[in-house]
């Protein structure tokens, strides 16, 4: 699926050359930049307990059940190419530059919790002429194997965890068809070994980093469309068990429903790569 | 001949003895000593200032949640204690919390369904109590219940079931403690600002305040993982703890982290998050329907896609908390494995046949895997490794009243 807006939103390498500017001899002042989300299908705002039509291969109809990721490192491009960090306080949806995105209220067939973050409200040095805004998915590699029992929040939400050496859920997204198919899907680093004592390493990492230009905080928000995040899957077939026992995926390189929602999201599956072809997930809109 | 269990608990309790048993007697554990053996004070007027509570926490546990109105003291917790295996808080003067909850057993009973004061069956299994302090919400399946406070009232009041009966007997349950000299010390002493401290408000308060002191964090398993103590557990629980954590087997979706549950809450924590679970135990419609009266989250919610789901209970202590699930119908720890193995169960006669395995509802993640005996075995002595000898004996958790104490 291709849309004229997905094109200002392109990949960037995972690691990026940070051009910290120094204000560049501009006069504005430094102060409050906010950037807002909104979850959406297609072309309608998201919500929990609609049903919503056309999604994936098969057309399926589906209600959403969770609707959550983490992202960090974020930082805001001015119109001269400059980058600045976007400066968070932690707080109950930040820790350490990482937030939680939770679209879900758990209302209707949603699991997760009332309380939802839709807005990430940060200082800038340079409030002037901010054409962009980056940020990578998922929790950075340091704080990405905490014990989320003693984690500060929002690295503390026990359904956005795996397990000390799976580290964190960065997303997940979970569907059941109007057919009562459920279909999952949990993105987050994989092939990850270690122990408590000495610490863990993942294979696969499974970050990626966007750029999303032509974005001015003033007047736009950052869409996040679970109808294109779906729109390569397959989410009604029953999947062959012995092969794949879960319906969805779950990030493991094997996985055979991970390749289309690793594309979606601008990851290459199996190879904690990005993909060359961007991601579709992500566009510019309108403020609501 | 050993069957599979027998086998798992010799060799999961077979490696190095002994452990950290003098670590929890230190911070609070001590002061509450102190009070049970010091004569009960009295309350004056120029110590208005109480002393702040401190927690004795295992490696590695955040301090758990407590509610505002009800601030944690040692004189209290020690009040809830003697409320707890108090059968004086019964109507009928038989029963107490600690009847249905032993500490040997990790405060659980042994029982597939406990019984009341009176004779009333309580349909759920009784809940095991380690740790109960870092849960978001209380009982099997009440997502409504979010503060011990709360649910304390349940068993006390509740009618349906009886279980302690107080409903209706409240002036004469009272007077039991305000004329008791003991009582009047502690009540004085746990509530210091009451002009009257013998109120039921104060009873759930203190036995509330005993609860989250049930801080179960010294098994080998957490001298294995939070105190990295590589020879605390058995090579076979070392092997299942892989099993355990694999994508496989998938048992850490629903049990992980310090409850080894799904849900969990501390003092730094911002969100009570649902999670709630169908694991496929029952289909008796062909529907995905669950016997009455326990439809799990359905009860509550009315959604048919909550018919069911109960909420993930911790393996602290599992070795001694059995029988198993919400309805006790499960004997044995091997016998769960089975059922998860099979991806739930299928029951082929009663009045509740039906095939749990191909119920609508059942959690994508219960969907079944292959194992070997070795597999079983190991896993076996993996959950093993949760029970922790420390906690089932702490004398700060035991019955005053036994013979002995």
């Amino acid at each position: 699926m291709v849309t004229p807006m997905q094109r200002s939103v392109r990949l960037l390498a995972l690691v990026t050359p940070l051009v910290l500017s120094a204000c560049s001899g501009e006069e504005s002042p430094a102060g409050t930049v906010t950037i807002r989300f909104a979850p959406m299908v297609g072309d309608v705002s998201f919500a929990c307990g609609q049903s919503y039509d056309g999604l994936g291969l098969t057309d399926a109809t589906a209600e959403v059940n969770d609707f959550r990721l983490y992202i960090h490192d974020l930082r805001v491009v001015h119109g001269d190419g400059s980058r600045e960090p976007l400066m968070l306080t932690d707080d109950e949806w930040r820790s350490n530059g990482t937030v939680l995105l939770d679209f879900e209220d758990a209302s209707g067939g949603c699991i997760g919790t009332p309380e939802t973050n839709m807005a990430i409200e940060g200082e800038v040095l340079d409030t002037g002429d901010i054409t962009g805004v980056e940020f990578t998915i998922g929790v950075p590699g340091e704080d990405n194997h905490l014990d989320s029992a003693s984690a500060p929040a929002p690295l503390n939400i026990p359904g956005m965890y795996w397990s000390w050496m799976g580290g964190y859920k960065y997303a997940r997204v979970e569907f059941t068809a109007s057919g009562g198919e459920p279909f999952l899907f949990h993105l987050g680093a994989t092939g990850c070994a270690g122990t408590t004592a000495e610490g863990f390493t993942c294979s696969t990492e499974n970050r990626v980093t966007l750029s999303v230009d032509g974005f001015d905080p003033a007047d736009d928000a950052i869409a996040v469309d679970l109808q294109a995040l779906v729109a390569g899957s397959d989410m009604t077939t029953a999947n062959d068990k012995d092969v794949d026992p879960i319906d969805g995926c779950m990030s493991g390189p094997t996985d055979p429903e991970c390749p289309p929602l690793f594309t979606a999201m601008g990851l290459d599956h199996g190879t904690g790569g990005t993909n060359p072809g961007g991601q579709t997930v992500f566009r510019v809109v309108d403020k609501p | 001949m050993m069957n599979l269990e027998e086998t798992a608990r010799a060799r999961a309790h077979a490696g190095p003895a002994g452990g950290r048993l003098g670590g929890r007697l230190c911070g609070a554990t001590f002061v509450m000593l102190a009070f049970a053996v010091a004569p009960a004070c009295e309350p004056t007027a120029d110590d208005p200032e109480p002393e702040p509570y401190v927690w004795d926490l295992p490696e590695g546990f955040p301090e758990p949640y407590v509610p505002e109105e009800n601030p944690m003291s040692a004189a209290k917790v020690e009040l809830g204690r003697y409320l707890f295996y108090d059968v004086r808080l019964s109507a009928n003067d038989t029963f107490s919390c600690g009847s249905c909850h032993e500490q040997a057993r990790g405060f659980a009973d042994g029982k597939a369904l406990p019984e009341g004061a009176t004779g009333d069956v309580v349909p759920r299994n009784a809940m095991s109590l380690a740790n109960i302090a870092y849960f978001p919400t209380y009982t099997w399946a009440n997502p409504n219940l979010e503060l011990l406070e709360q649910q304390a009232r349940v068993p006390i009041f509740g009618e349906h079931p009886v279980e302690l009966g107080a409903t209706g007997h409240e002036e004469e349950i009272l007077r039991r403690f305000s004329d008791d000299e003991d009582y009047q010390g502690r009540f004085a002493a746990a509530f210091p600002d009451d002009a009257d401290p013998f109120t039921f408000d104060n009873i759930v308060y203190a036995i509330a305040s005993f609860e989250r002191t049930m801080v179960s964090g010294d098994s080998p398993y957490d001298r294995y993982l939070y105190g990295a103590d590589q020879s605390a557990v058995s090579e076979g629980a070392k092997r299942g703890f892989q099993l355990f954590f694999s994508e496989r087997f998938e048992c850490y979706h629903c049990h992980a982290g310090l409850n080894l549950a799904a849900a969990f809450f501390a003092a730094e924590s911002t969100q009570r998050e649902l999670s709630f679970f169908n694991t496929g135990l029952y289909n008796i419609d062909g529907e995905g329907g669950y016997p009455l009266p326990n439809v799990g989250l359905y009860e509550f919610t009315d959604k048919p896609a909550d018919m069911g789901r109960y909420r993930a209970p911790s393996l602290r202590n599992i070795e001694v908390t059995g029988p198993y699930m919400h309805d006790g119908s499960v004997e044995t720890l091997e016998e769960v494995i089975d059922l998860y193995a099979a991806g739930g169960r299928e029951l082929t006669e009663g009045p509740y046949a039906g095939d749990g395995r191909e119920s609508p509802y059942k959690d994508p993640l219960v969907r079944g895997f292959e194992m070997t005996e070795d597999e079983k075995l190991d896993l076996l002595e993996f959950l093993y490794s949760f029970t922790d000898e420390t906690f089932l004996s702490d004398p700060a958790l035991s019955d005053p009243f036994a013979d002995g104490a």
